[in-house]
């Protein structure tokens, strides 16, 4: 689990991941001649290795990190409100200390790194139900058994490899009797995956969540979540 | 086979593989556990005529100037809502005077004699919260049914479409002076406020970060029986109800003196009995 309230460097992607360059320019219809056998000879090469190699990992130079990597997420508080009466009844409302207010934001983000490694890069738990009950509230998990939860990564895909990269999150803190009560929280994941059949690309979760404590701890009660995959055909739903 | 059409096929089959390799499955997951599943709930809505900085003193021991009952079908996700006016007289005296002896506790005890319903919770303004709460929520957009001009209030509408928020909102909900029908049109204005605040915020479908707002807002506006926790769940379910599912019933009745003061023999009808037999939102038409 890597939850942080620091920014830290974003890490370095493999060089394999960069996107290959487009031919254009004036020579364009000599340069699709050149290309068209190479992106055949190409495609016949990685066919074979795959035939070949009996469903086991390609060479590592193309592969991501197995599942050493995890999630870095850092978290900005973008704002914080009371919600005790503002004066309204002639008493002031009792102001929550910035440590009570970052403690809480850290917590937050603790529990949202844990779950995105649980989900998507854990080769025990990805994909599969077992991160939920440590993301969601008691509520929010009963009312979740009845409901689709693929874009929280509950998702029929086999894979062979994810890197995941940094991810910010912000968050809105609302207070009560000087502490943190509710949390509007909202991030962008991603990361590099590979599926088990070598469809590569961009797993991105974009959620909207709002953590309220719950059990001990904080929990998303509310989730407005989209995942994109690379689609990996047969074992996709 | 010609070249050209050589050349076809095999720009047909690249761009399958290409496409096929860059393919993406996208998915989505909504989750808005809104409060408990089934039963109907109650809660009375109070605005009270005491609280600074208009009128100094404790708003939980004012005269009760709003009272309605709001009564939600929680698993059809339907409402009700019932104007009664200040004046009417319940539980031997003008109902409003029950919040200034005995707080809102009194209150609801007497009103649940009087209708014969369980209140579940309170929620209480002033006329500063009601003035903030119309104003953070962006406004409520009613109808003026006939001229309102009147300095005791601040009220100045001509008759039609009116949007209203803070100071015109509160003026519009205490105005009795200008309407031909004084307190139960007046008691019917505040109904259509709540229905009016209620349309705006439904029709918004909040999504996590509005729901929070909304919560926030009520909370820094109003003071309620209700536990916090169970807060964000109310947002939820009152945002998920659709302002078509939602009823209004303005109290009428009679008018007498009770002494020196004047009053409202309320005449509910079967408005409470619907209730109690969860009859909750508007009426079947015909065609339903």
């Amino acid at each position: 689990m890597a939850g942080s309230t620091r920014e830290r460097p974003e890490r370095s992607r493999p060089a394999s991941w960069d996107a290959a360059p487009v031919a254009a320019g004036s020579h364009r219809r000599r340069r699709r001649w050149i290309l068209v056998p190479a992106l055949l000879v190409v495609l016949a090469l990685g066919a074979a290795v795959l035939l070949l190699s009996d469903g086991t990992l390609p060479s590592p130079a193309s592969a991501p990190p197995a599942s050493a990597a995890t999630f870095d997420v850092t978290v900005r508080v973008t704002d914080v409100a009371p919600m005790d009466d503002d004066g309204v009844f002639g008493r002031q409302p009792p102001v929550a200390d910035d440590g009570v207010v970052d403690a809480a934001a850290g917590d937050i983000a603790a529990v949202v790194a844990g779950y995105l490694d649980a989900a998507f890069v854990s080769p025990e738990t990805r994909f599969s139900d077992h991160p939920l009950p440590a993301l969601l509230s008691r509520r929010a998990l009963a009312f979740s058994r009845g409901a689709d939860r693929a874009g929280l990564g509950v998702v029929d895909v086999a894979v062979r490899g994810v890197d995941p990269q940094p991810v910010r999150l912000t968050a809105r803190m609302v207070t009560s009797g000087g502490e943190v009560v509710l949390a509007a929280v909202r991030y962008d994941a991603r990361a590099r995956l590979v599926t088990a059949d070598g469809a590569s690309g961009l797993l991105h979760q974009r959620a909207r969540m709002v953590f309220v404590p719950d059990d001990g701890g904080w929990r998303a009660d509310v989730v407005e979540a989209d995942l994109t995959l690379p689609t990996t055909g047969e074992g996709d739903r | 086979m010609s070249h050209r059409t050589r050349r076809t096929g095999v720009g047909v089959v690249l761009a399958m593989l290409l496409l096929g390799a860059l393919a993406v499955s996208t998915y989505r997951t909504v989750l808005r556990p809104a409060y408990a599943d089934d039963g109907i709930l109650v809660v009375l809505v109070v605005g009270s005529d005491v609280g600074p900085p208009y009128r100094p003193g404790d708003p939980l021991r004012g005269r009760a100037d709003a009272i309605h009952l709001v009564a939600v079908d929680i698993g059809a996700r339907r409402a009700t809502v019932v104007d009664i006016p200040r004046d009417s007289v319940i539980g031997g005296t003008k109902v409003n005077a029950h919040l200034a002896t005995g707080g809102p506790d009194a209150l609801v005890s007497q009103l649940e004699s009087f209708t014969g319903l369980t209140i579940d919770h309170w929620v209480l303004t002033t006329f500063r919260g009601f003035e903030r709460l119309t104003a953070e929520l962006g406004g409520a957009d009613v109808v003026a049914d006939e001229p309102m001009h009147d300095d005791s209030s601040g009220s100045d509408f001509e008759p039609g479409p009116v949007h209203v928020e803070g100071a015109t909102a509160l003026a519009f909900a205490r105005d009795r002076h200008s309407l031909s029908d004084g307190d139960f049109g007046r008691t019917r204005h505040q109904g259509d406020l709540l229905l009016a605040l209620h349309r705006r915020v439904a029709a918004q479908r909040p999504g996590p970060g509005e729901l929070v707002d909304l919560v926030a807002t009520v909370g820094r506006t109003t003071v309620s029986d209700v536990p916090r926790r169970d807060l964000l769940p109310l947002a939820l379910l009152a945002t998920d109800i659709g302002p078509g599912a939602v009823h209004h019933v303005p109290l009428t009745g009679r008018t007498a003196t009770l002494g020196s003061a004047s009053v409202v023999y309320v005449e509910p009808g079967d408005t409470f009995v619907h209730i109690a037999d969860g009859q909750v939102g508007p009426p079947a038409t015909s065609s339903d």
